[in-house]
């Protein structure tokens, strides 16, 4: 069955979307907008990672540009931004994917630098990233922002600490308030908290992490994480804004064991 | 139990921070003057000694014990220091109120100046952060702490005042209430954030023409905007021993505006 090409003519640019079939759900989206007709600019922090994703795409018959660079750095933000348009004519579309995770010390021995460096990387990140696509998708009065925060953003992070909740829940307010202002450009700005993202390298490196089977196996980055952003990105889809639609197959509201998840992510809690 | 008092605060020591002005400040001022009503010792922090000193007067005109303790706490090691100092005078910090605060002016999101941005994140987000790491350190020696993170309705629902980095931060306050109070509950900590609405402080009334504040009050559900003092009681509770239980909570305090149904963005009214 041929797949619907909604986002025919239309131009993304997907942060942390490096790896290719190594990757997780960066590489996963950009994979399933370039599916759906889009020119991909995919970004990671090297060149080798970035084009790995490019070679995915091309290999499919799509079109695909490496852009390299890191979101933290404002003026990496803009350039990459702007080669996006010297490349491609225009951007349409931003995924804000880009972060980093994993554990770290409990707050009362957390150093400077892993909070300072984690903070700017999930949370300055895409304000750079959005404010620089902005100078572009006001002018034109058409934008598709998708920033990809987590359920910790609405609990605590499973795996990440302090800086990872902090920053995913930050990315929230990111999203409700440019949602509220934007609107009237024809831009939407929502948010997707997945939960339990199918990552290869994480699970070779923790299987226990994601357990899951049938009706609660791992989300899949490029089939079901990738599909929901096209979704949202599809030209019609201007009534959801501002949205925070978690991805877990309803399963993050029950209530957790924490000793359990403690257990099983390491999670240091300072005892 | 007959006539034991509630929100006794006796005993305790509370750092608050962005506490200046004294009567002419805001509501930082007011939490500081009520923690010490309740009876405990408090180190006022603001930007300039003047300022912080202008309420530590105001506490000890009123019978209590307070200290000034100018620091900027966005800046790591004047935030440690700030707590070494406060600990050297007073033996120890039990509760602490991140009340400093920067409010981003409202710019067209293309056009955020990147300061007005990198400010929000170090006053809002990465200041609580500095005196939490110590301020824990401490508590956990008696196991006993309360953190209070003033962040603002902003943090669940928009701002037109403030713009982007204003909500942005305020709600990353409240995640890293919430991951905090995860981390410490098992230690006697608790941590929360409250989310006041618009509140007249003398700070506020001295900066506004009066008829902006009164074109703001029939929006709001209780037609009138809130009292430092209201703001200041709930931080006294929860700031005392028997809001134990209570943590990684996010409390509006704001007449019911944060539950009115929304509206059209109207930048005529926001953007400087």
């Amino acid at each position: 069955m041929a797949e619907e090409r909604w986002l025919e003519g239309m131009v993304a640019l997907v942060t942390g979307a490096g790896r290719g079939e190594d990757g997780g759900g960066g590489a996963g989206i950009a994979r399933h907008l370039a599916r759906r007709g889009a020119k991909i600019a995919v970004n990671d922090i090297s060149e080798e990672f970035a084009m790995a994703t490019v070679e995915q795409i091309r290999q499919r018959g799509g079109e695909a540009i490496a852009v390299v660079g890191d979101v933290s750095n404002p003026e990496d933000a803009e350039r990459m931004v702007d080669e996006v348009v010297r490349a491609f004519g225009r951007i349409d579309i931003l995924v804000n994917n880009a972060a980093i995770s994993g554990l770290i010390p409990a707050v009362e021995r957390l150093p400077d630098e892993i909070w300072h460096h984690q903070l700017a990387v999930d949370l300055d990140g895409p304000f750079y990233m959005c404010r620089a696509a902005l100078r572009y998708m006001i002018p034109q009065r058409f934008g598709r922002i998708v920033n990809i925060s987590s359920f910790a953003a609405v609990r605590t992070g499973f795996v990440g600490g302090v800086t990872y909740t902090t920053a995913k829940t930050g990315l929230l307010g990111l999203t409700r308030q440019l949602a509220y202002e934007v609107g009237q450009y024809g831009i939407t700005v929502n948010a997707l908290m997945p939960t339990g993202l199918l990552n290869p390298r994480v699970l070779r490196l923790r299987p226990d992490w994601v357990q899951g089977e049938g009706p609660h196996r791992a989300i899949h980055p490029e089939e079901e994480l990738g599909w929901i952003v096209a979704y949202l990105c599809h030209p019609a889809m201007t009534a959801i804004s501002g949205a925070a639609i978690p991805v877990d197959r309803g399963m993050s509201n029950g209530i957790g064991d924490f000793a359990e998840l403690k257990r099983r992510s390491g999670k240091d809690t300072g005892d | 139990m007959l006539g034991r008092q509630l929100c006794d605060l006796s005993g305790l020591v509370a750092l608050v921070t962005g506490a200046g002005g004294g009567a002419q400040g805001g509501l930082g001022a007011q939490i500081a003057l009520q923690l010490a009503e309740a009876g405990a010792q408090v180190a006022v922090n603001d930007l300039t000694a003047e300022s912080a000193e202008a309420t530590a007067a105001a506490i000890r005109q009123q019978g209590g014990v307070a200290e000034a303790f100018p620091a900027d706490v966005a800046d790591p090691q004047q935030a440690d220091q700030l707590v070494a100092r406060v600990i050297e005078r007073f033996g120890k910090v039990d509760i602490l109120v991140n009340k400093a605060e920067y409010h981003s002016a409202a710019h067209r999101p293309d056009q955020i100046p990147l300061e007005e941005w990198q400010r929000s994140v170090a006053v809002n987000v990465h200041a609580p952060f500095y005196l939490s790491r110590a301020v824990v350190r401490d508590m956990r020696t008696r196991e006993f702490g309360r953190i209070i993170n003033v962040s603002s309705i902003a943090a669940i629902r928009t701002s037109v005042l403030y713009g982007v980095p204003y909500v942005t931060t305020k709600e990353a306050l409240y995640g890293f209430t919430r991951h905090l109070a995860t981390e410490v509950a098992q230690h006697g900590i608790t941590v929360n954030a409250i989310l006041p609405g618009f509140v007249v402080t003398p700070k506020l009334a001295a900066a506004w023409p009066e008829e902006r504040i009164a074109k703001l009050a029939p929006t709001i559900p209780a037609l009138r905007a809130g009292t430092p003092e209201e703001i200041a009681s709930l931080v006294v509770y929860l700031a005392s021993p028997e809001a134990g239980y209570l943590t990684g909570a996010a409390i509006p305090i704001d007449g019911a505006v944060s539950i009115v149904p929304g509206g059209r963005f109207d930048p005529e009214n926001c953007f400087v």
